[in-house]
């Protein structure tokens, strides 16, 4: 009896034998329980993980698991504090992340791995995938970290006419830069003109109040002044007022602007543009420093235009008093009261069409700020 | 020669006419009054008395049919023997000589005879009231039309008129519109829905007026519309007295044409005010019969006053039963230059005031 029992012990050992190594971790960053990659396979895996390790300090792991991923403890196969874990059991595939590598990766950076490498033709193939995906998903990350801080933005505080995009030509810059200078001195308020390739992730207001922020631009206490900027690449164009300007110029104002001068935009008569826009902006920041100069032309015009049409309508109605005699082509005081009978009334209906027009594009933000001033960013396509 | 009636005042024996603010027969030289009612049997005797002038008549027939070829017509007067020559369609008058009122009873004999009457609600005094008032408030009108302005001529006249009775059969055809308007973030949205509304039935029409007198502009007669028939009485000569009066000369079968437009476009109207709750409405179709179509006949009262200026007639005419008074008038054309250009100049100079105290606030 217990020679029987240890017969079949030893026995179960033997079944268990090949299978036993297996739990232990194939090198140092895969663990295959299922047997489902070949010896060299692995080997490969593994090198290619340590140099990703080398590149990204990000340690990339992946595991076949023959239990349920729920009861799998992730401390068996992860020893660094930084990682990405590709885990997959027969049922799902699941990305766990740990340290520097948690803000790479949000769900739709993970849903774009499962759904592209899911397909894969061997599992060799799924856990390069894997590896790649993750790898590319890294590179984008720091890439965008980079650019945020130093291409986006010029380096250091730029003079009130920043060109990047190159529209203008170098005397059309001297002139609008004259400008620009010469009425920032005048009304106390910093008139700027931005044009740049790319907003990269901000969107249209956010970049125009980051590039104001930035560089710490208005004039006085309250920060006064107006800004264009103009982003190639989106072709999006924002005007921002902030201070006690900020106050006058608001949302309607800067509407008004900015359809003044996104057709030439559109166009690409950017100098006709940003002069268009020196020209309006300085009439409204003067009507909010100094108020409005009365406008007597068009006063004048307007009085007259309504006093003759309001002068017509009455000297027609005198003139109609004149004349009295003219012909009755109905009989209503004839019909007899009550005598209108309906015997059919039927409404049917027909067919209905439908017709739209596009609301103008704009966009708008505003908020106040402390000290007096407030903000105010608008702007569109163009 | 045909039969001339006159009424004489059975007290003084002049001449009597009928009185529109008594409405009674009223004798000019004695003042007594009668009453309408008693003129009745008094018709009924001057009826046999003109059967005794048919032969009288017949005698001096010849004298008659000469002037009838130029339209006109010789009566002798009652009163004085004077000759009064008249228009074929006269049916009342006055005797050019005595002046006395006269009435030609040969106009209202057989067919000829009107249904019935309105008689003169408003007198002379207050038709030359109202031609001043009807230059009150005309601010285009010259000031020397009103200033030099004297009445040519007033006369009160019965005009007749056919009145048609129409009951109308309507089967209207309709195309109607619903509009409705909602947005979304980037549009904006209109539907038009389209409906076929029809509307059938039947409305009646009660004494349509149309000018039965060739002399007599349609235009001018529907201007001082509407007559209010309740007021109508039942046609007696007496009624005459006094004024002038015209027999028809236009049949009413050529007036009813002109009827028949005035019905169908009320009808029309009437109609379309049942199809309701749309944004718009248009009549595509419309078949519209007269059922039946009762012509009388009947004498309207109006006042008729003719002006000169600058050598241009103007004519008046008022409503003898309303009082409602229409005539064109001349435009002075450098009144109109003034005021055009005063109150531009004024409401100019207001709004560029407000203009500026607007912007100095």
């Amino acid at each position: 009896m217990k020679k029987s029992f240890f017969t079949i012990f030893v026995s179960l050992i033997l079944v268990f034998l090949p299978v036993i190594p297996s739990f232990a971790l194939n090198g140092e960053y895969i663990l295959d329980e299922v047997n489902s990659l070949e010896t060299d396979e692995i080997d490969k895996l593994n090198e290619i993980a340590g140099n990703y390790r080398s590149e990204y300090r990000i340690s990339f792991y992946y595991a076949y698991l023959s239990e349920k991923i729920d009861e799998f403890d992730l401390s068996e196969l992860v020893d660094e504090e930084d990682y990405v874990v590709f885990l997959e059991d027969d049922y799902n595939p699941l990305i766990v992340t740990g340290g520097e590598a948690d803000g790479f990766f949000g769900d739709s950076e993970k849903n774009r791995i499962y759904s592209v490498c899911f397909d894969a033709e061997t599992p060799f193939d799924k856990v390069m995938c894997f590896f790649e995906g993750a790898a590319s998903v890294l590179a984008n990350g720091l890439s965008e970290e980079k650019n945020d801080d130093n291409s986006l933005f010029p380096s250091s505080k730029p003079e009130r006419l920043y060109d990047e995009a190159g529209l203008l030509s170098d005397s059309e810059k001297k002139n609008i830069l004259e400008k620009l200078n010469s009425l920032s001195e005048q009304y106390g308020t910093d008139f700027i003109i931005a044009t740049v390739n790319t907003l990269g992730p901000y969107s249209g207001s956010d970049f125009a109040e980051e590039y104001f922020d930035r560089f710490e631009y208005g004039l006085g206490e309250t920060r006064n002044g107006v800004m264009l900027l103009i982003s190639m690449q989106e072709r999006d164009y924002r005007i921002l007022s902030n201070g006690i300007v900020g106050n006058h110029i608001d949302d309607d104002i800067i509407d008004e602007i900015g359809d003044a001068i996104v057709s030439d935009l559109s166009y690409g008569n950017y100098y006709k543009a940003f002069d268009e826009f020196i020209n309006k902006s300085e009439y409204h920041v003067n009507g909010a420093i100094n108020g409005y100069p009365f406008n007597y032309v068009s006063s004048i015009i307007i009085s007259i235009l309504i006093g003759f049409v309001v002068a017509l309508f009455a000297v027609g109605s005198m003139k109609s008093k004149l004349k009295t005699v003219k012909p009755v082509n109905e009989a209503n005081s004839y019909l007899r009261e009550g005598s209108l009978k309906l015997s059919r009334a039927n409404d049917r209906f027909l067919y209905a069409t439908v017709s739209r027009s596009a609301k103008s594009s704009s966009s708008r933000s505003s908020r106040s700020r402390s000290g007096g001033g407030s903000r105010h960013v608008g702007g569109g396509k163009f | 020669m045909p039969a001339l009636q006159q009424y004489k005042c059975p007290c003084c024996d002049g001449a009597i006419v009928f009185d529109s603010e008594s409405q009674k027969m009223k004798c000019p030289y004695c003042g007594t009054e009668f009453d309408v009612e008693t003129l009745r049997a008094y018709d009924e005797e001057l009826k046999k008395a003109g059967k005794d002038n048919v032969s009288w008549n017949s005698l001096s027939g010849a004298e008659w049919y000469a002037d009838e070829e130029n339209g006109l017509r010789v009566y002798l007067c009652n009163t004085c023997g004077g000759e009064v020559v008249a228009d074929e369609n006269t049916a009342a008058t006055s005797c050019p000589f005595c002046g006395n009122p006269v009435v030609m009873m040969g106009q209202f004999r057989g067919e000829l005879k009107p249904d019935y009457v309105i008689p003169f609600q408003v007198s002379r005094e207050e038709a030359v009231a109202a031609l001043k008032k009807h230059y009150l408030g005309k601010k285009l009108l010259p000031k020397v039309f009103r200033d030099q302005n004297h009445i040519e001529e007033i006369k009160g006249m019965y005009v007749p008129f056919w009145l048609f009775d129409s009951d109308l059969d309507a089967n209207i055809r309709y195309k109607a519109t619903k509009m409705r308007f909602w947005s979304d973030s980037s549009y904006r949205y209109t539907e038009t829905s389209f409906y076929s509304a029809v509307r059938e039935g039947q409305v009646d029409f009660r004494k349509v007026p149309v000018d039965g007198s060739s002399k007599i502009a349609d235009e001018l007669m529907e201007s001082i519309e509407p007559y209010d028939f309740s007021k109508a009485v039942d046609f007696q000569t007496a009624y005459l007295s006094g004024y002038f009066a015209d027999k028809y000369d236009i049949g009413h079968d050529t007036c009813i044409a002109r009827a028949t437009e005035r019905t169908k476009k009320s009808a029309e109207d009437a109609f379309m005010s049942t199809v309701d709750g749309y944004s718009s409405v248009i009549a595509e179709n419309s078949s519209i019969n007269l059922k039946s179509n009762n012509v009388s006949y009947a004498l309207y009262p109006v006042w008729f006053l003719n002006t000169k200026w600058n050598g241009t007639d103007y004519s008046f005419a008022m409503n003898g039963q309303t009082g409602k008074f229409v005539g064109d008038l001349p435009l002075d054309k450098g009144a109109y230059a003034r005021w055009l250009f005063g109150i531009a100049g004024a409401v100019s100079a207001a709004i560029f005031a407000i203009q500026y105290l607007l912007w100095l606030l």
